[in-house]
């Protein structure tokens, strides 16, 4: 790694980073991590790219710009996700472009949280198109007036949070900057109601067709965080070093999926059920909510139980994946 | 110029495990998430997600 991209933040312990209860301290970690990532990262590509300055000068002052501190949105990683690919395949159409709008993105501070509709979330849509290819047609264009309307049922998810789940809004704010309101696809039988993306660190994309009540957004916001941290815990090795095209029964899914969907699944799963419990246990609820609140846990435990037992038969799990699931089971299998 | 090597790249490293035997497919990937979203006049089926 070259030294433009600064000193790597040291990880706490695995207690703490593998660990299955919400930590801010962890979320502004790996957050900070991924940045730290992404500065090596364009620091290897402008050094691999120094015979061609206009290449490598951009590159080398973005990755400049984060060693120095500098924090950026989902943007910035999607843009350097679509260089890369494309400096990899030797692909140089609209390479000047791309690196002129990193140097835009990566000047850009990434600033508060942005609730944004698909089709009016800026350089994100192109870059969504780039990046998903066709799953892109999966997230239509939403309108500004329910992105708004969105953002204001957010607002009163959020705050619940933080009054009753003060560490998972911690850790959901320390990695979450960008939510893009998306519905589905008008052709399609299945519909999405939330996503998240390695390559898209800090969004989240949320159906505002679904989720009517704060309860609800809570619960999804629990499972895309969820899929984002473990993005976070994914950065030298995978979770499951099952091939990609090895599938298996979904707890979650009409269709057979990949290990490493499996494997998500069942974690984010575990999480939304410790979510919701605690929540049920808060103060912070109506009776109605508390209600509500157990009966989605009991769906998320018995979600995580169908994806767990497919994991232990059939999963080759990292050290990172063992030791994230292993502290997942324990919670689930403690008296609460 | 120097060689790009994918094994030093945020997200490409996990998929160069794939040169050392690994086999693996792109891990860098979307995670659809969520409960069941069943538009209206369709019968509620699993929702996309993982």
């Amino acid at each position: 790694m070259s030294g433009l991209s600064g000193v790597a933040p040291a990880p706490p312990s695995d207690d703490i980073l593998y660990g299955f209860v919400p930590d801010p301290a962890r979320g502004r970690f790996l957050d900070a991590r991924m940045h730290h990532e992404l500065a090596a990262s364009l620091s290897h590509l402008a050094e691999a790219s120094a015979a061609t300055p206009d290449v490598a000068a951009p590159l080398a002052d973005a990755a400049q710009r984060l060693a120095a501190g500098q924090l950026v949105g989902p943007e910035a990683f999607a843009r350097y996700f679509q260089i890369a690919a494309q400096l990899l395949a030797d692909e140089p159409s609209g390479l000047p472009e791309h690196l002129a709008a990193l140097t835009r993105e990566i000047a850009t501070p990434r600033g508060g949280l942005t609730v944004v509709p698909r089709g009016g979330a800026g350089e994100l849509d192109a870059l969504m198109e780039l990046r998903m290819g066709a799953e892109a047609a999966d997230f239509a264009l939403s309108s500004a007036a329910k992105a708004e309307a969105l953002k204001a049922r957010l607002a009163e998810a959020f705050a619940l949070m933080k009054q009753a789940l003060p560490d998972l809004h911690g850790e959901l704010t320390a990695i979450t900057h960008r939510v893009v309101a998306a519905e589905g696809r008008k052709d399609s039988k299945f519909q999405f109601d939330g996503a998240s993306h390695y390559q898209f660190w800090g969004m989240l994309l949320l159906n505002p067709a679904f989720h009517p009540t704060r309860l609800a957004l809570a619960e999804v916001l629990t499972h895309e965080i969820s899929h984002s941290l473990l993005f976070g815990l994914t950065i030298d090795a995978p979770l499951v070093f099952n091939p990609d095209d090895a599938l298996y029964p979904s707890p979650l899914r009409a269709d057979d999926r990949p290990m490493d969907g499996i494997y998500h699944a069942a974690y984010v799963s575990a999480r939304m059920a410790w979510a919701m419990e605690n929540l049920a246990a808060s103060p912070h609820l109506t009776p109605e909510e508390r209600t509500d609140a157990l009966n989605r846990a009991a769906e998320d435990r018995a979600n995580f139980a169908a994806g767990y037992s497919v994991v232990e038969a059939h999963g080759d799990l990292s050290d990172a994946g063992a030791a994230i699931m292993s502290r997942a089971a324990a919670w689930i299998a403690a008296p609460h | 110029m120097t060689k790009i090597d994918p094994s030093k790249l945020l997200g490409f490293k996990l998929d160069s495990a794939e040169a050392e035997g690994l086999k693996m497919g792109k891990k860098a990937g979307i995670k659809l998430g969520g409960k069941v979203g069943a538009k209206a006049g369709v019968k509620s089926v699993a929702a996309p997600r993982s």
